[in-house]
This record gives C-alpha cells, sequence and structure tokens, in this order.
C-alpha cells in the first residue's frame, strides 16, 4: 500500500465507509505504524476543523417556509403527469382506422344491388349485366335473303345450357365489319380460356 | 354514539417518503411540496451558505432552488432521490449565482434572519464561527472561518460539493452521490482528494 492509498484509507476509515477487512488491516497498522498515526491524526483535526464550522446564521424556519409556500402559490404548477402514447402506437392506430375505414367502403359498394334494367319497350330485350346501366337490342329488323352460313353469336350450347357458366346475349357493341375466315368448328368458340 | 373522530388519529403513522410527497404534488397536492420545503430547507441554506459565504444569498437561492424544483418536478426520474435532486439544484444555483443574475421576482427574506445577523462582514466576507463571546477566541474563529472559506473556494467544483455535502452538512454518500451525478466510490474520492488539498491550504493550522 503506498501513501496514497494509506491516505485514501484513513479517510473512510474516520468516514465509517471502510468495508469491515480493510478496517481490520488498517486499525492493525495504526497500532504500530507512527506515520499512519499521524495522518489519522491530521485528518481528525481537518474534520474536526469543518465540523465546528457552524456557519448557519439565526434563521427563522418557518418564515422562511412560509415564505417559500408563497412563491410556489405564485410560480407555475408544476406539468400534470400525462400517459404518452408512443408515436408509433399512433401510426399504427390511423393506420388500422383507415383500413377498417377502406374494407367498410368495398364491402358497401359490393354488396350494393346492381340497377334494374328498364324493359319498358316491348321490342327490346333486356339483359341484367352488373355494371352496364341499359342495354337494349333491336330485334324487329329481320335480313332479307338466303342466309350463306349461320353464325351463332354468344357461347357454345353446352356452357349456355350449364349452371355452371353464366353468360349474357346481350349485344354490348356491334362491330362494323365481320371478318369469316376459313376454319374447322369447333365445340367452343375461343381457343382457349382467356384466364 | 357517533364514533370518535379523535380515534383515527392516535395511530402515529409513518411519515411519508419522499417519493410519495413527489407523487402527490404532481397529483395536484399541492401542499404536500411544503412538507418537502420543510424536510429540507435547513439543508438546502446550508449548502448554498457555505457555498456562497452569504446568508441572505443563501436565503435567495434556496427560495429559488425549491420554486424550480416545484416547475420541474415533473422531470425528477427517482422520486425518492428528491434530497439529491434539491441539492443539485441548490448547488448549481449557488455556483452561477454569482455569474448572473436573476429575473425572476423575489419575495423579501429580511424576516427570515434573526436579529443581529445577516450581516456580512466584508465583501465577500464570513460569518462562520463568529459566535464566542470571548473576543480573542472570536476574531480567531473569524479568521480560521475566513481562511477556511477561502480555502474552499479554492477546491475544484466536485471536491468542494462533496466536502461541503457530506463532511460538512453529513449528508448520506448516496444523496450527494445523485447531486453530484456519480458513484458512490467517486463521492469518497472526491472526499480524500478535497481534504488533502484542503489541509495544504490551510498547513498552519496542522
Amino acid at each position: 500500500m503506498n501513501l496514497e492509498e494509506l491516505e485514501f484509507s484513513i479517510s473512510q476509515y474516520l468516514d465509517g465507509t471502510l468495508p469491515p477487512l480493510e478496517r481490520a488491516a488498517l486499525e492493525g497498522r495504526l497500532a504500530n505504524d507512527s506515520q499512519a498515526q499521524r495522518i489519522l491524526a491530521e485528518q481528525r483535526k481537518l474534520n474536526e476543523l469543518l465540523a465546528s464550522a457552524d456557519p448557519l446564521p439565526s434563521i427563522n424556519w418557518e418564515n422562511l417556509s412560509r415564505h417559500i409556500s408563497r412563491s410556489v402559490d405564485l410560480a407555475e404548477a408544476p406539468a400534470i403527469t400525462r400517459h404518452r402514447i408512443g408515436g408509433g402506437r399512433i401510426v399504427m392506430g390511423i393506420a388500422a382506422a383507415a383500413c377498417v375505414l377502406i374494407v367498410a367502403t368495398v364491402t358497401t359498394v359490393l354488396l350494393k344491388p346492381a340497377p334494374s334494367i328498364n324493359t319498358s319497350n316491348s321490342d327490346t330485350t333486356a339483359a341484367h349485366v352488373q355494371g352496364i346501366a341499359s342495354v337494349a337490342v333491336l330485334t324487329g329488323e329481320q335480313p332479307r335473303g338466303t342466309p350463306i352460313t349461320h353464325i351463332r353469336v354468344g357461347p357454345a350450347p353446352r356452357i349456355a345450357s350449364g349452371t355452371v357458366w353464366h353468360h349474357s346475349d346481350v349485344v354490348v357493341s356491334r362491330p362494323a365489319q365481320v371478318f369469316i375466315a376459313k376454319g374447322q368448328i369447333i365445340s367452343q368458340d375461343t381457343p382457349s380460356f382467356p384466364f | 354514539m357517533e364514533p370518535k373522530a379523535a380515534d383515527s388519529t392516535d395511530v402515529n403513522p409513518q411519515p411519508p417518503s419522499d417519493g410519495r410527497l413527489v407523487a402527490l404534488v404532481l397529483a395536484g397536492q399541492r401542499r404536500s411540496f411544503d412538507e418537502l420545503i420543510g424536510r429540507y430547507q435547513r439543508q438546502a441554506v446550508a449548502v448554498s451558505y457555505r457555498l456562497l459565504g452569504n446568508s441572505h444569498d443563501a436565503l435567495e437561492v434556496t427560495q429559488d432552488a425549491f420554486l424550480k424544483a416545484y416547475s420541474s418536478l415533473h422531470t425528477l426520474q427517482k422520486p425518492e432521490a428528491f434530497g439529491g435532486w434539491l441539492m443539485r439544484i441548490v448547488s448549481n444555483l449557488s455556483l452561477n449565482f454569482r455569474r448572473g443574475r436573476k429575473n425572476r421576482q423575489q419575495l423579501p427574506l429580511d424576516d427570515c434572519l434573526g436579529t443581529g445577523q445577516g450581516h456580512e462582514n466584508g465583501a465577500g466576507g464570513s460569518e462562520w464561527m463568529a459566535r464566542s463571546g470571548d473576543p480573542v477566541h472570536r476574531l480567531e474563529s473569524e479568521e480560521m472561518g475566513r481562511r477556511l472559506q477561502k480555502a474552499l473556494t479554492e477546491l475544484p467544483e466536485k471536491q468542494r460539493l462533496a466536502i461541503v455535502m457530506f463532511t460538512m452538512e453529513q449528508m448520506s454518500q448516496k444523496q450527494v452521490a445523485e447531486a453530484l451525478q456519480c458513484s458512490v466510490e467517486a463521492v469518497k474520492w472526491h472526499v480524500f482528494q478535497g481534504r488533502k488539498k484542503l489541509k495544504e491550504l490551510m498547513k498552519e493550522y496542522f
């Protein structure tokens, strides 16, 4: 133990903060070591000097606490404790609310019944086609002469009679020209499913 | 027959802890702060006085410190450590006291000082150890008080605060550690180093 370590140990010894083992060792040394005894005496004297310095003038503590209390009354109140919600939670909450709103809107639109099609004209064939406000096909005008070939517009007979596939016989638009290519007759009018 | 209201006062309950009082103040019970004032005003005045050597300034700083503590109580991380936290405010305000005058309106504190006390003996003088009835002893005490005050001001800040709070004011090392925002071991070291320097500065008394 060097001199500074000895002084530090004695300082703690006087303060009563030296661990028990070190305390026992120091007391053993103090019994025989004159240098340790001198340091102890000097530190004791300094402590006495500091302790004897009673600096406080006579103070009316009651008046002081009343003064301070009055000052505090005039001061602003401390901030009220609030439970803060983290920024992440706020964002997540807003996102969840937005999701619920979107789902509700989409559901409402999808479940809304399709508008009925006006069928007041007896010469008009009407069909319910979702998404199309009204479809009308004129059936009064018939072609004249002998047909060269018969072209059926619509689904294949097998599909048309089925319950799985749904179709509409309504012509949505009429092309200006129709090209008839040479080929084999197949049961289905499209070579493959478009989807 | 109505039950005696005084029955409940027969029990002597433990005084509320600092943490409890802080919680009550934050919950809106302003009067709980008065209890904290009562608990710590003496310690606050003593620490400030030993750092400033002037009772008027010490009282002003103490009042300021309590105001500051009250207005920023919600920032106190550990309510149980109110004492150490308050002493940190007191020491910071004391050390900054001479650097700038405060803007806050102060209530006069003259009636807080006892008669015949509170007047300083010269600029930067001290009232320390000037109570003896014996004139010779009184002069010696005054001289020693001045020397000690001067020596303290020459110590590095942490050592000075550690000596004032721990050795002179008998605050616990834990409380001093909270005030100085350091470990208990560091407090021991600051106290030791402070004593060493004080001994050198006042060697004619040893």
